[in-house]
């Protein structure tokens, strides 16, 4: 069962005597009156987290257990993270590790906790993009100022003088991050800086099973080196003082403020800990959703309203669409799928049972295509179309109501080569039993349905092996940065080179390589993008060109084009892949 | 169904070399089970103990079965017969060999290639009739995504179904001795018959006895 450590050491402002911010009233709408604490617990209760563990300072303690709330003493930084050390230890599940005062919506939570897959997952919140300045283009030009090696500019545009991030555009919530193609590539405290940072790190991190005794061991070596000041190992405070009160881009938090020469706290340490040791932290950032964390009576209002005000549902439904889809598929389907797919989740249906009505349809369309006559074809060709959509539907329903099953996920892959090929026998019973002189008769096809068959099988093949290949040389170890050095590395050498590469768009499986660049050039542009995305001919392709060419002509004609250019694609595909496993 | 939650029962690496290492392997054996080889291949790979890379005898297989079927199995039976023992001997070595070369990938569809296209040169030369055909093909399709669905989530077929199934190289076989007398159609009838039972059934009771368990993120979409 999922582990919860709730630091809720936070001090709310304004109130006689001590008060954790964690006890700050919800100001959203509520049948009863619940802090904050109370909310988040409530929220964690129904993703199915409950057993909870409270960690607070001990003159806090007596006003949260006023309310019910079981909690662990301990006197600072150091402790918390030894609390957790020994709390993930004797986990034996997931670990997740949030903030008392965090102020968030269903969504994050959820996403953080059901949908986040590998070693550990932070929320993370991206910087909105500047509007006045171009990211990366200022921020180049004093990198050629004599600075400190580790000190390198933010992303701020004006010249930063050493050590000190400027009132930068990159103002975010949290502590600042840098996440680096979906990966969180540096962490920011107190001790411990973040070369041009861009997000920032409301403080939820959730650690899988297999990664707990890492969390454990890093909790452990974090203690000791903030107990130990003088030791061989030292933390360093990353700024003076001085400098960073007042600036924006880093340690801060969302009521802006003064944070100069905060505490640590052990949760943002955590991170750090676990980003420098190698552990692969994947940042899960959404603009539109909403976590931040109170301060006060005013930030926990604000964050309330701003809670309010945003449609958790429809950001839902949107992400439950695969972004990276074909062009057919993008434009369509996904149009207008999801709304289908809400329906079935309003109706109760099950993605399994969407997947079952769309082989239903397409072995009803192949029906149709084996009749020989023009309405059958056109009618299959329509039914065929629905039978994609359906398709494209289960799996948003899944994603939308996040529920996915092995069986599932096997039901809808081994469906759609059904549809497929139980379409392609349709067609060619359909040519031979029209009648000889219609224009639906296109003689004797088996021959091309069977080279049809196999060309696709092929295909898909090659993806899968190459995908196989592929995913065994991506995971290279991450490097490791000893936890005592304030900077972070990452622009040690040559201070330009780290907004640049946070700006590299694609993830680009090519490398360096000139197929690589190649590739990731092209797609820059958006016709080329489209191009690249239509000429191997993925699944919404082929069923439109099926559809098309079969309600239009004969399956004759729907063959040839299938094979023609099913032999381009793989042509273009194994090139390419062919290139780039070369020059690995 | 359960809302998924755990993610540990297929990625549960361990240390970050091991993780590296673990990749490569599972890499290397998924390769391997994309291949579908049947008994003879595996009798010879262990014959050459793993010391041949796999690539080059698969890419001079499909070459010389392309040109062998190319230049005629209907007209003579010599090629038809040729084909899978030369197939056999310059791939069956290679198959206990880790696939972890740059272009190793290229084998699995390259031995598809082989298999799929000989079976329908040789049944279309022959005279086996063409829904006859296309149903062999699409019961052995079905069961090489099937293996390639099974294996990213971890559930490996038994090495009993490989053997079963005879291999790409045991059924190319099978239809090149059967074709000799004549019984080709009959051939291609049976073995549609018997790998569809096979493979069918023993997927879905697979598929239903673990499918069931928690759910898990996967994507299996493909384009």
């Amino acid at each position: 069962m999922t582990v919860a450590v709730i630091i809720a050491t936070g001090r709310a402002g304004g109130r006689p005597g001590p008060a954790p911010t964690a006890t700050l009233p919800w100001p959203g709408e509520t049948p009863e009156p619940m802090t904050l604490l109370a909310r988040l617990r409530a929220q964690l209760v129904t993703l199915k987290v409950s057993d909870h563990h409270v960690i607070t300072r001990p003159d806090l303690a007596p006003c949260l257990r006023k309310d019910g709330h079981e909690v662990i003493e301990s006197a600072d930084a150091a402790g918390d993270l030894r609390e957790i050390a020994w709390l993930a230890e004797r986990a034996d599940d997931t670990v997740v590790v949030l903030p008392g005062d965090l102020v968030t919506g269903d969504e994050p939570l959820a996403r953080l906790l059901l949908d986040a897959k590998g070693p550990a997952t932070a929320l993370t919140i991206p910087a909105p993009k500047p509007a006045a300045a171009p990211p990366v283009a200022p921020a180049d030009a004093p990198a050629a100022e004599p600075e400190g090696a580790a000190a390198a500019p933010t992303a701020a545009p004006t010249a930063a003088p050493a050590a000190a991030p400027t009132a930068a555009p990159t103002v975010v919530p949290g502590t600042a991050i840098r996440v680096e193609r979906g990966r969180i590539a540096s962490a920011g405290s107190p001790y411990h800086r973040v070369t041009a940072p861009n997000a920032g790190f409301p403080g939820a991190l959730r650690v899988a099973r297999y990664r707990v005794a890492a969390l454990s061991d890093v909790a452990q070596r974090l203690a000791l080196l903030l107990d130990d000041p003088e030791g061989p190992e030292r933390l360093v405070p990353a700024e003076p003082e001085g400098e960073q009160s007042g600036q924006g881009g880093q340690g801060e938090q969302s009521g802006g403020s003064e944070r100069g020469g905060r505490a640590p706290e052990a949760i943002e340490l955590l991170l750090v800990g676990l980003v420098r040791e190698g552990v692969a932290v994947t940042g899960n950032g959404d603009p539109r959703l909403v976590s931040l964390r109170a301060d006060g009576e005013e930030g926990a209002r604000a964050a309330a309203e701003r809670i309010g005000a945003t449609d958790e549902d429809k950001i839902r439904l949107k992400a439950a669409v695969k972004s990276n889809d074909g062009f057919f598929t993008t434009f369509a389907v996904s149009t207008y799928s999801r709304y289908i797919a809400r329906w079935a989740a309003r109706r109760g249906m099950t993605p399994n049972m969407v997947t079952s009505i769309s082989m239903g349809i397409a072995v009803v369309a192949a029906v149709w295509f084996a009749a020989g006559s023009r309405t059958g074809m056109i009618v299959g060709g329509v039914l065929f179309y629905f039978s994609f959509v359906f398709d494209c539907v289960d799996g948003q329903l899944a994603r939308y109501t996040r529920q996915f099953s092995t069986l599932g996920a096997w039901l809808d892959a081994v469906f759609d080569r059904a549809k497929e090929y139980t379409v392609f026998a349709g067609l060619a019973v359909g040519s031979t039993a029209a009648a000889y002189d219609s224009s639906v008769y296109g003689g004797n096809v088996w021959g091309l349905a069977v080279a049809a068959l196999a060309l696709q099988t092929v295909r898909h093949m090659i993806d899968f092996s190459y995908g196989a290949g592929n995913r065994a040389r991506a995971a290279k170890p991450l490097p490791t940065t000893p936890l005592d050095q304030p900077g972070d590395g990452a622009a040690a050498p040559a201070p330009a080179a780290a907004p640049q590469a946070q700006q590299a768009p694609a993830p680009a499986p090519g490398g360096g390589s000139l197929v690589g660049r190649l590739s990731r050039r092209t797609s820059q542009v958006r016709v080329l993008h489209w191009a690249k995305k239509v000429i191997v001919l993925p699944i919404g392709e082929r069923f439109a060109l099926i559809a098309i060419t079969a309600a239009l002509f004969n399956a004759k004609v729907t063959f040839i084009a299938l094979l023609a250019w099913g032999v381009v694609a793989a042509l273009y595909t194994l090139t390419g892949r062919v290139m780039r496993s070369i020059a690995r | 169904m359960t809302a998924m939650a755990e993610d540990s029962a297929i990625n549960e690496p361990g240390t970050p070399e091991a993780e590296t290492q673990g990749a490569a392997a599972f890499a290397s054996r998924q390769l391997r089970a994309f291949r579908d080889d049947g008994p003879l291949c595996v009798a010879l790979g262990r014959l050459s103990r793993g010391q041949l890379p796999p690539l080059p005898g698969a890419v001079i297989a499909a070459v010389i079965t392309g040109v062998l079927l190319v230049a005629g199995v209907g007209d003579q039976n010599t090629p038809a017969l040729f084909a899978p023992a030369v197939a056999l001997l310059l791939t069956g070595p290679a198959s206990s060999h880790p696939h972890n070369g740059r272009l190793d990938w290229l084998v699995p569809p390259i031995i598809r290639a082989i298999e799929y296209g000989y079976l329908a040169v040789l049944g279309f030369a022959q005279g086996v009739s063409a829904p006859l055909i296309y149903a062999l093909i699409a019961v052995l399709a079905y069961h090489h995504y099937d293996t390639v669905y099974r294996t990213r989530q971890r559930l490996w077929p038994q090495d009993w179904v490989f053997r079963a199934g005879l291999g790409w190289e045991g059924r190319m076989l099978v239809v090149a001795f059967v074709g000799l007398s004549g019984l080709l159609p009959f051939a291609y009838a049976a073995l549609a018959a018997y790998l569809g039972v096979l493979f069918v059934s023993e997927s879905v009771t697979t598929w239903l006895r673990t499918g069931r368990g928690n759910g898990v993120i996967v994507d299996l979409e493909e384009d």
